[in-house]
């Protein structure tokens, strides 16, 4: 046995005992915390089958931005909690869950077993178009030139989700501010850190992002990292949310998903389908909808972790 | 050269994975909030430190081996500011401080926060004595060497 292949043993087993242990852990925060550590977990199972561009993915959104998302979802949670504990589901209940979780379990078991081997794959194919679209990293190209139908609707997706948090806020304060808890003093070392950081964190973001062409990296993932930098001047109490009613927050929010829709449409009769590129513009193309989806990710994302308006903007 | 150097690496990373299982051993058995972060950043601090310097001689100069220090460098920084949170927290709001109290606006509500003590005191000025007595702090301040 070779030692990459204990680490690798090590990892699937840990990994394992982490996913066990969230499921069974009563309360609600640890709970949260095991999620945030399987995460990062996976994010090193990712770089093991070398796939960098998973990795950063599962880094930024599935640990860090998903976990930041539980851990606030905890927060409003831990008031009922006591109650919640003290009440057992029926037997009948727990029973059907069980035996859906096992035949989910079953089913993708036999599905994966039964794969023909070496399994269907298109990687071929889309290595060998990969100069037609003149981005060097095949992931983005899938992304944004072969499959760009399914990336808008992840961006789309994340904007109803945002307006989704946004409609739950009350009538009176609707069009206001997001309530984000700050720390006020501005002397404090987390004041300190969100000085310190941003401007590091900013030129890693964008980097992360233009890099994305041709190497892992992405605007997903450099989004979530310039949404971290912005939450984190706010959270230090340096700046504040805007209200949810600015003209320009709105306008920034659907430009990125309507910038690519009608670039989209526009290959319609530039190039004969829906989302084709016609040739020659293709790398072109997909950088403008890149450049216009990061400021609408940079905000959907930040104001996701924010949360519902709270209350109206001082007049 | 190079097996000297080979040598170097795997001596430096076993230093620094002594210093994980050290601060992992000292988060698991220590008795208070504090005493358990000064073992978790000796792990931080001084085990990646140790395993970044053993790794140095195996990377490519000079991208490879400034990012490397620069991972160490942003561990380090939020490493400190992280301990220097979790730390007020404890202090001013007891052993266990993760209790949710509403915050006066009647809006979303904080950690660890008690109702009244808004956000001014992050860097402790006044903690209060009460939770986490000044004996206790002072031991904390004693250990302020690395274990061996």
């Amino acid at each position: 046995m070779t030692l990459a292949l204990a680490v690798d043993i090590g990892l699937a087993l840990l990994i394992l005992a982490i996913a066990a242990w969230t499921i069974a852990v009563r309360d609600t925060f640890a709970s949260v915390i095991g999620f945030v550590t399987y995460g990062l977990l996976l994010t090193l199972v990712w770089v093991r089958l070398a796939l960098p561009d998973v990795a950063l993915t599962e880094a930024a959104m599935g640990g860090g931005l998903t976990g930041i998302l539980l851990i606030g979802a905890a927060a409003q949670l831990r008031r009922t909690e006591a109650t919640v504990r003290t009440e057992r589901l029926g037997i009948l209940t727990r029973t059907l869950a069980a035996v859906l979780s096992v035949a989910v379990t079953l089913a993708l078991s036999i599905c994966v077993l039964n794969l023909p081997d070496p399994a269907p794959t298109l990687a071929p194919a889309a290595a060998a178009n990969l100069d037609t679209t003149g981005v060097g990293n095949p992931v983005t190209a899938v992304l944004l030139a072969y499959r760009a139908m399914d990336t808008l609707l992840e961006a789309i997706v994340v904007l109803l989700a945002l307006f989704g948090v946004w409609s739950l806020a009350h009538d009176r304060v609707w069009g206001g501010c997001p309530k984000l808890r700050t720390q006020a003093d501005s002397e404090g070392i987390l004041a300190y850190f969100a000085r310190l950081l941003p401007p590091i964190g900013i030129i890693v973001g964008i980097y992360i992002f233009w890099i994305g062409a041709d190497f892992p990296g992405g605007k997903f993932q450099g989004a979530t990292i310039l949404a971290t930098m912005w939450l984190l001047v706010i959270g230090a109490g340096l700046a504040y949310l805007p209200p949810i009613s600015r003209a320009w927050l709105r306008i920034l929010l659907v430009a990125g998903p309507l910038v690519f829709m009608v670039i989209g449409f526009v290959g319609l009769v530039t190039a004969g389908a829906v989302f084709a590129y016609p040739d020659g513009y293709a790398k072109p193309l997909i950088l403008a909808i890149e450049f216009a989806l990061m400021p609408t990710l940079v905000l959907a994302l930040a104001l996701l972790v924010a949360g519902a308006p709270q209350r109206m903007p001082p007049q | 050269m190079k097996f000297a150097l080979d040598i170097f690496t795997i001596f430096a990373v076993m230093a620094g994975a002594f210093f994980f299982l050290a601060g992992t051993v000292g988060l698991l058995r220590f008795p208070d909030p504090l005493t358990r972060l000064h073992a978790l950043t000796k792990a931080d601090n001084l085990g990646l430190g140790l395993v970044v310097l053993g790794l140095l001689p195996q990377t490519d100069w000079p991208l490879d081996t400034i990012k490397l220090v620069a991972i160490w460098l942003f561990a380090l920084l939020a490493g400190a500011t992280v301990g220097q949170l979790m730390a007020c927290a404890a202090r001013r709001g007891g052993v266990n401080a993760v209790e949710l109290t509403p915050s006066p606006t009647g809006g979303r509500s904080g950690w660890g926060r008690p109702k009244g003590s808004e956000a001014s005191d992050l860097s402790c000025p006044h903690p209060n004595p009460a939770p986490l007595g000044d004996d206790l702090l002072g031991s904390t301040a004693s250990h302020r060497e690395p274990p061996k």
